[in-house]
């Protein structure tokens, strides 16, 4: 039997073409029973290859081809988990000792760490076939012989490969006589980099990706032919004909190799509780007292129950140990003043309500423990915790200081190809130009690449294409095949994983982009591997809510925990769907929900949240659920029992809980039971899945009392619904923190815009949109000024004062530099005082004048920018200016004369995003009033139905999922005086959609009726033009 | 040195390899081969694969030989 022992996966970073399920498959079709992986400084692919491998019946064998110092490769393979774990510190040395992405495993590293490793000479990049390709035989001979005093001659393979290319023969003829001389032993390998000989032309494709080469160019990393596939025994057998010993010998190696990782066992480190308890369970217990009394004043039986229920799961689970950590980061969070919330299924927790890792009480809202955690699914529950996106890396050094270095890393995520970057990326391969990609892939929506030839089939802004068919399609093709490729490890969000064994035991660590240390595995991956993922993740929002409250301080000091839940002016501000700049609630369909319902309470804001989602709007929940919140539909059960589950939410199933206490009220499932019922219903498992469990649910509830055609109908209304049900206690966390920025946006309007500018990129909308709104409800925008700007947003009433950070190209260093020279120095009293007392550099000088940041000095802006050409470089530093003497010459009339207001807010755009000086709307008003169109605030004049021309710039247009399937896009028109929704529905689209997506900012213009529902008003589009058609011609439309 | 023909020539073949070629008007029979390889060429432009011979005739010339899955060419002649 034979084995393939050198085998690449996607997991190779652009040099493998074929993922680990392939590989797995050919093996087993080609009735092989065991095969290794052995990715380059990797191990990324070893979890799902371990589970792929057993669900097929395949012996997996872990292994590693490194690169040596010098680039020189070897082949490593894991006897055993000790194997593993040297592997794991060879890789870990390899990575974090060199600089990143170019690992080198030092040799007496790999001396010190050989234990349980079989090595393999490599291939003909390995030192021995490479200095034999040199015919420097003899040192290719030392150089075994060397690694065979090092690793031993049991341990160590001269690696035979044919791999049909030109002096391939040659080359092992020489390789197995050196074996023979030095009494070590040969194996054959096929160093296969896909599992099919067709796959080849993808492993080109990313082989040209990785060396940025095209297709026509030649590189000595591309493959000269297809031949390092997964090769049946019988074609190895013949391939290799006069190597027969070798190719046995992988039989014996396989042998020897056990699978090296047993998949979930638990790894989380013993809380380090305090002297006085004798367990963890005890000071859980004890937290858990404390924080009760603290939250709910009183205990009374329901609190006392509910927690000694939770606490007894917990206990039995093993979890105690998890929520004190968990516990001890919150509390650090809050003595250190970092703002945090809790968000997901852990609101259902009363345990984590009372440890202060929750701010939703889930006893008083009857939420459901099950959801997050129940003894029969068993399962670790995920507490998830957002922080203020600032100080989450304070948090992380936290938790790297108390359990250290050896014991943290953050989790990694296998960015992988989507559609876009697949077109871009086989685009410059195949040799299409910048301007032929951008054509593609600026109009392509966020799809996966394996919906690329459906897409370049159906949308219509990608017909009608200048590129020749045949090359299209090869590249679409190409790019469809790289779907879900891992092309790069990079850092999770906020995952980080805590073991109470050294983490190199499980995994390597390489370091990010950002310099921190990651695992080589996904969240998936690392909870198979047992370890326990920590999410600390970054919310913007949070430093938006503590900076506006910060801003605030010298005006009224609002205590955010103390704002009333109840508050009217905030309920009217959702009612008027003035929602711009809310968390959750500020896009067009939060908007256009908000006008509707009539919110006058915080159960429809967690309503809110949990309706505008693609399932409710996809499965038309939506309307039904505002006709009967206004009473305009019969609330009605289908049982009585109902009633007390579905009252809250008018009768619909928007709640997964609610699928959970159905299944138990109704059926007597049993939480577990009923969990179950709710996964297979939320994940969209297979229909013969659904229809066991209905079976089950129907028989259950006719022994509870429920008649069959009552339970039948009970589950097709839970099955209809519960597809898209979103948990109640995620909606709940988020519903808390979306009121109380309704509530800081509507009292105090110029902390929380400032706010939100403070701390961009956030929200939905661009910092355009922001400013205007902020100017809509009279707060001032004053651009960046080099006397009065700082580094943050700053307000003053009701102004907001642009900071430097915002100026595009703006470095931390130079805005340090101006202030820090304003405050030691005083104001700065002209351009020529400033550029003497700042170094600076030039480009970044230059957006400074453009965006208006000397304006005060009332010197016009084209001067300015004349007269910083002038300055000449300082000696000490070619980019920077220490200042000169700049040459006021003698200025033409030009010069003095300021840039238009066309040409200034044109720049402000260009280096802030937005115009100080104007809107571009409000630059064109009065030629478009000319023309008859009308403005954002005028629209709500117009009565339904009425025909009209509006016109500004396009925002986000979008089109989410309908339950016709037909594609209606969405978009909102932004001019100086705010927003105007426009839906275009698909007959609009086919005919416009190169305007709609056109690949850049395109103002637009839009003829259309004007809808009104609830208190909002849009526009239905009959026809999109560019609206530099209109401003350039001269008759009306 | 070595001189490019790049001919059609008739093969014989056996077990896969080829053991004579047919070339100006005479059979050279197949002594040895020296080296084995294949190419994938110009894929994308649907160039078909080729798998390349250097072999030794029996009456010492050493010749390069291809076959694309459908014709045998000589490529090069060595001196």
């Amino acid at each position: 039997m034979f084995t393939h022992l050198h085998v690449h996966s996607v997991f190779s970073f652009l040099d493998g073409a074929s993922q680990v399920t392939n590989l797995v498959e050919r093996a087993k079709e080609l009735g092989m029973t065991s095969l290794a992986i052995t990715d380059h400084d990797n191990v990324s692919s070893a979890v799902r290859f371990i589970k792929a491998a057993r669900s097929a019946g395949i012996k997996p064998i872990i292994g590693c081809e490194v690169t040596m110092e010098g680039g020189y490769h070897l082949t490593l393979l894991c006897k055993n988990n000790a194997g593993y774990r040297e592997l794991c510190n060879i890789l870990t040395n390899a990575h974090l000792t060199n600089e990143r992405g170019n690992p080198k495993v030092d040799l007496d590293v790999l001396a010190t760490h050989k234990e349980g490793l079989f090595v393999l000479s490599g291939c003909r990049k390995g030192l021995i076939p490479s200095l034999i390709l040199q015919k420097r035989f003899k040192e290719a001979r030392d150089v075994a012989e060397s690694y065979k005093g090092i690793f031993g001659k049991d341990a160590f393979f001269i690696e035979i490969s044919e791999s049909l290319l030109p002096g391939s023969t040659g080359l092992n003829r020489t390789l197995s006589e050196l074996a023979e001389s030095l009494n070590l032993r040969s194996v054959v390998t096929n160093n296969v980099h896909y599992a099919e000989k067709e796959d080849f032309q993808i492993h080109d494709i990313l082989t040209c990706i990785r060396t940025l080469t095209t297709l026509e160019e030649v590189h000595p990393e591309r493959r000269l032919n297809a031949e390092n596939y997964l090769k049946s025994e019988s074609c190895m057998r013949m391939e290799h004909k006069d190597y027969a010993e070798a190719l046995n010998m992988t039989c014996f190696i396989e042998e020897q190799c056990d699978c090296p990782i047993e998949l979930g066992i638990s790894n989380f480190p013993a809380f380090d509780y305090p002297e006085g308890f004798e367990s963890t369970n005890q000071f859980l217990y004890y937290l858990v007292s404390e924080g009760a009394r603290q939250r709910y004043g009183k205990m009374t039986s329901d609190v006392k129950t509910r927690l000694g229920y939770e606490l007894s799961v917990i206990e039995q689970l093993g979890y105690a140990d998890y929520f004190l950590v968990v516990w001890d980061l919150v509390r650090f969070a809050a003595s250190k003043g970092i703002r945090y919330a809790g968000r997901g299924s852990a609101a259902d927790s009363a345990v984590a309500y009372c440890l202060g890792i929750s701010d939703v009480d889930p006893i008083a809202q009857n939420l459901l423990f099950e959801r997050f955690m129940s003894l029969e699914r068993g399962e670790k529950p995920d507490i998830d915790i957002d922080f203020d996106a600032r100080r989450r890396d304070e948090v992380t050094a936290y938790v790297y200081g108390k359990y250290g270095e050896g014991h943290v890393a953050s989790v990694a995520t296998y960015n992988t190809f989507q559609g876009r970057s697949s077109i871009r990326d086989v685009g410059k391969v195949m040799g299409y130009s910048p301007s032929e990609i951008d054509l593609i892939a600026k109009r392509l929506p966020y799809i996966p690449g394996r919906m690329l030839e459906h897409a370049l089939e159906s949308l219509p802004e990608l017909k009608g294409l200048e590129i020749p068919k045949k090359r299209l399609r090869v590249l679409v093709e190409s790019a469809v095949k790289l779907h879900d490729f891992p092309r790069h490890l990079g850092t999770h969000l906020g995952g980080v994983v805590i073991s109470q064994n050294p983490i190199t035991w499980l995994s390597p660590l390489e370091l990010s982009a950002k310099g921190v240390k990651i695992l080589q595995f996904d969240k998936d991956d690392v909870e198979d591997l047992g370890l326990v993922k920590i999410d600390l993740l970054s919310l913007r929002t949070l430093g938006a809510i503590e900076d506006s409250l910060k801003f605030a301080k010298t005006a009224s000091e609002p205590d955010y925990d103390a704002i009333p839940l109840d508050d009217p002016d905030t309920f009217n501000r959702l009612k008027s769907a003035d929602t711009v700049g809310i968390f959750q609630l500020e896009s067009p369909a939060q908007r256009g929900l908000q006008a509707r319902l009539d919110a006058d309470n915080i159960e429809d804001v967690v309503a809110s949240v949990a309706l505008i989602r693609p399932g409710p709007i996809k499965g038309n929940m939506v309307e039904p659920f505002i006709r009967r919140r206004k009473g305009e539909e019969e609330i009605t059960y289908l049982e009585p029992r109902l009633e007390s589950i579905l009252k809250k939410t008018y009768g619909v199933v928007l709640f997964q809980e609610q699928v959970i206490e159905i299944a138990s009220e109704i059926a007597g499932f049993t939480p577990g039971e009923a969990d179950n019922l709710r996964r297979i219903m939320t994940h969209g498992r297979s229909t013969e899945e659904m229809n066991k469990i209905g079976e089950v649910f129907i028989e259950k509830a006719q022994k509870n009392g429920v008649i069959e055609e009552t339970a039948r109908e009970i589950f097709e209304c839970m099955k209809g619904y519960a597809s898209y049900g979103f948990c109640e206690a995620h909606a709940r966390a988020f519903a808390t923190t979306a009121y109380k920025t309704a509530y800081l946006i509507e009292h105090y309007p110029a902390e929380f815009y400032g706010a939100i500018l403070n701390n961009q990129p956030m929200g939905f909308y661009p910092v355009s949109t922001i400013c205007v709104e902020a100017k809509r409800h009279g707060v001032n925008v004053l651009g960046p000024s080099v006397n009065c700007s700082g580094t943050e947003v700053s307000v003053r009433g009701m102004a907001i004062r642009i900071p430097f950070k915002m100026i595009k190209g703006m470095t931390r260093s130079t805005m340090e530099s101006m202030v820090c020279e304003r405050e030691e120095g005083g104001v700065f009293s002209s351009f020529a005082d400033f550029v003497k007392r700042v170094k600076i550099d030039k480009d970044i000088l230059r957006n400074l004048i453009l965006c208006g940041a000397f304006d005060e000095f009332e010197v016009s802006r084209r001067m300015l920018l004349w007269q910083s050409n002038d300055l000449k470089p300082s000696n000490r530093d070619e980019n920077q200016i220490s200042l000169l003497e700049p040459i006021y010459d003698k200025c033409s009339s030009f010069l003095e004369s300021e840039f238009s207001i066309e040409e200034k807010v044109f720049y402000e755009y260009e280096v802030l995003g937005f115009g100080v000086s104007a809107h571009p709307m409000e630059i064109c008003r009065d030629r478009l009033k000319d023309k008859g169109f009308a403005s954002s605030d005028e629209l709500c004049r117009y009565s339904p139905g009425s025909f009209v021309k509006v016109g500004g710039i396009p925002i986000r247009p979008h089109r989410p999922p309908t339950k016709s399937g037909r594609t209606v896009v969405f978009l909102s028109l932004e001019d100086e005086h705010g927003l105007i929704d426009v839906t275009c529905f698909e007959n609009v689209y086919k005919k416009h959609a190169k305007l709609l997506f056109p690949g850049e900012t395109l103002p637009l213009g839009i003829w259309g009726q004007v809808q009104k529902r609830g208190n909002a008003v849009s526009v239905i589009a009959r026809t999109v033009f560019p609206l530099s058609y209109v401003l350039t011609s001269g008759s009306k439309k | 040195m070595s001189k490019t023909v790049d001919q059609p020539i008739l093969t014989v073949v056996e077990d896969g390899e080829p053991r004579r070629f047919f070339w100006i008007k005479k059979w050279i029979n197949i002594k040895d081969i020296i080296d084995r390889w294949s190419e994938a060429g110009r894929w994308w432009n649907e160039e078909k694969e080729k798998r390349f011979y250097r072999v030794l005739g029996t009456e010492g010339g050493v010749y390069e030989i291809y076959s694309d899955s459908s014709n045998w060419k000589l490529y090069k002649v060595f001196d």
